[in-house]
């Protein structure tokens, strides 16, 4: 579903991300980690088009252009960020609006000329976000300003955005930071059920229960790099990813 | 791998209630939203605003000198919506918008003088905002990449040289930048030739363009713009054409400048580049923040300050710009919101308090 091949990302002279490839399969919950400024939300940042990268990008099998926000968007890429980027002005169910797979009318045309069809796709909108807000729990804040919401809330309001588009890839940046165990596992029902859907998953998280009991693969990144990639139990043994999470013994 | 724990969670998390305390309820206040697309009050609110104008504008403005002020405050309202789209909804610093209302006017002129094309006064609208729709979507293209302040500084210049060349191009801008002897405008073989007949020119076109902005408010457009304006990458990443939607609203924005241009040049009887200066630009800066960014009604309300603050300190007329640095000054200070937005307060407010009387909470859409 997801392939990217040689993504590179440098600021200036500093190479933060060179030449990782991941391929990730339909139906495939896929977990990365890797130490701090490892690289791996920047290699999200360049899979989504926000950060300027080279490589090759293919999602569903077509091709997607790099650094172009929005590209990915539209070959079926959804993303949630690491810091909840919501938008404090419009209310909840807007923010779900807005990353709505329904495209039609939404423009001054809609607004002005073929108001009865931007109505018709509008309630199709209203409908499906309505949907996605029960998903999270967040119906009852519906149209309520975002800027209320909690910070937990928050990140369930982007995750209900993301999952408005009808993904077939979905990036998570770090989904259980901020959440207490209950609700870890309660997100890793959710994401479990979304990959039960046929929704590629990509998770970036620091906690290694988590990810164990969720991701059916483990990408390790270590400055920039994949050094191990494999299922969980497999990857912990490796010797690569033992020294760069814990030190190398007797080392410097 | 194993399934995760299932912990038993109740579907949605229970309603805030709004604290006890009056702080709590102020938040409450604020929180509650009618997402404004399915809110039939905009089309209510025009309705009885125009109405209430064509009832009390030819009563209460008599005198000739106050129906030239209510004709004035008519024009700026059209500019000022226009650059509501531009400034308020897509969050671009344009300080273009007077550069377009003297191509509007002059384009008009240019195109219905009795000594060139002699072409109707529709036409000459029509014209006007045609020409400043495409400038401004051939600027909006060219500076495509620049953010805030690279926006603001090519709107500058744009409007500088824009000057620079109604001074000297004669055959469209007139002598030195003033085109006069305009014809008065007519439509259908009518001639409003008077003020107050002027004023039901105005108050058509006004009309007109405040339906517009409530439709652009019950749009799926206006969410689109607010979320490209206050985050445009992660607007971009999650869906929306942002920059697609800011040029729209940047062209149709100036449309209404070249507008209203157009329509206080054929009423004036003449067009001076010297009038549409940075003056009136910062003016439009200081009607929307007045009046308030957040709405519609926010120039409406503006334009009235403006057009009145010169009125009441004619005695202090060398301080006026002193005076209206030190009004923006308090404004941004005291009441960033503007007069509408603390109108909008206070009437939440007062909503919350009605339904929870009422024992009911704000009703989904």
């Amino acid at each position: 579903m997801l392939e990217a091949k040689g993504i590179s990302v440098s600021f200036g002279g500093v190479s933060a991300v060179s030449g990782v490839s991941l391929s990730v399969d339909t139906d495939e919950l896929v977990g990365l980690v890797g130490p701090n400024g490892s690289g791996k939300t920047t290699f999200l940042n360049a899979v989504c088009g926000a950060v300027a990268a080279s490589g090759n990008l293919r999602i569903d099998g077509k091709s997607v252009p790099l650094c172009r926000p929005g590209a990915a968007w539209r070959a079926g890429l959804s993303r949630m960020f690491q810091a909840p980027q919501t938008f404090e002005e419009l209310c909840c169910i807007e923010n779900v609006l807005l990353g709505s797979s329904e495209m039609g009318w939404r423009g001054l045309s809609g607004a002005w000329i073929a108001r009865h069809y931007m109505w018709r796709s509008e309630r199709r909108r209203w409908a499906r976000a309505m949907e996605m807000l029960e998903l999270v729990g967040l119906a009852d804040y519906a149209t309520e300003e975002a800027s209320l919401l909690t910070y937990g809330q928050r990140r369930l309001l982007e995750l209900a955005r993301a999952l408005g588009s009808d993904p077939k890839v979905l990036l998570l940046d770090e989904p259980s930071a901020g959440l207490n165990t209950a609700e870890t596992m309660e997100l890793g029902e959710r994401l479990v059920e979304i990959r039960r859907s046929g929704v590629a998953v990509i998770v970036v998280d620091h906690k290694v229960d988590f990810l164990d009991a969720i991701c059916d693969r483990l990408v390790v990144l270590q400055l920039g790099e994949v050094i191990a990639e494999g299922p969980p139990e497999e990857v912990w043994k490796h010797e690569q990813v033992v020294s760069a999470y814990l030190g190398v013994p007797g080392g410097a | 791998m194993s399934d995760p724990v299932i912990v038993e969670t109740p579907d949605a998390a229970p309603a805030p209630q709004g604290g006890t305390s009056w702080l709590g309820f102020m938040n409450r206040a604020r929180g509650v939203v009618r997402p404004p697309i399915f809110d039939r009050h905009y089309y209510l609110g025009v309705a009885v605003f125009l109405v209430a104008l064509g009832l009390l504008g030819p009563v209460l403005f008599t005198s000739l000198s106050a129906q030239y002020l209510l004709n004035l405050w008519m024009v700026y309202c059209i500019a000022g919506i226009g650059f509501y789209w531009v400034f308020g909804l897509a969050g671009k610093f344009a300080f273009c918008q007077t550069f377009m209302m003297a191509l509007g006017g002059f384009m008009s002129a240019w195109l219905t003088k009795a000594t060139g094309y002699n072409l109707p006064f529709l036409v000459g609208l029509i014209g006007a905002m045609v020409i400043t729709g495409f400038i401004a979507l051939v600027v909006g293209l060219a500076v495509k990449r620049a953010q805030a302040f690279y926006f603001a500084i090519a709107t500058l210049a744009l409007t500088e040289v824009g000057t620079t060349i109604f001074q000297h191009w004669t055959a469209f801008a007139g002598p030195n930048g003033t085109q006069s002897g305009l014809k008065p405008p007519s439509l259908f073989g009518y001639t409003f030739t008077s003020n107050s007949k002027v004023f039901w020119l105005f108050f058509g076109v006004l009309g007109i363009v405040l339906f517009a902005a409530a439709m652009i408010e019950r749009s799926p457009l206006r969410r689109e713009a607010i979320a490209a304006r206050d985050n445009f990458l992660v607007a971009q990443i999650s869906g929306v054409p942002g920059f697609g939607r800011q040029l729209t609203l940047f062209v149709a924005g100036s449309a209404l400048g070249g507008l209203s241009g157009a329509l206080f040049g054929h009423w004036d009887g003449s067009v001076s580049s010297s009038s549409f200066g940075i003056e009136l630009a910062i003016g439009l800066f200081l009607m929307l923040l007045l009046g308030g960014v957040g709405s519609m009604w926010g120039p409406v309300v503006g334009a009235i300050f403006y057009v009145a603050i010169p009125q009441w300190l004619s005695s202090v007329q060398q301080y006026s710009q002193v005076i209206y640095g030190v009004v923006l000054l308090v404004v941004v200070i005291a009441v960033p919101e503007g007069l509408v937005g603390l109108i909008r307060k206070f009437g939440n407010l007062a909503m919350v308090s009605y339904r929870r009387a009422r024992g009911r909470r704000p009703e989904h859409a």
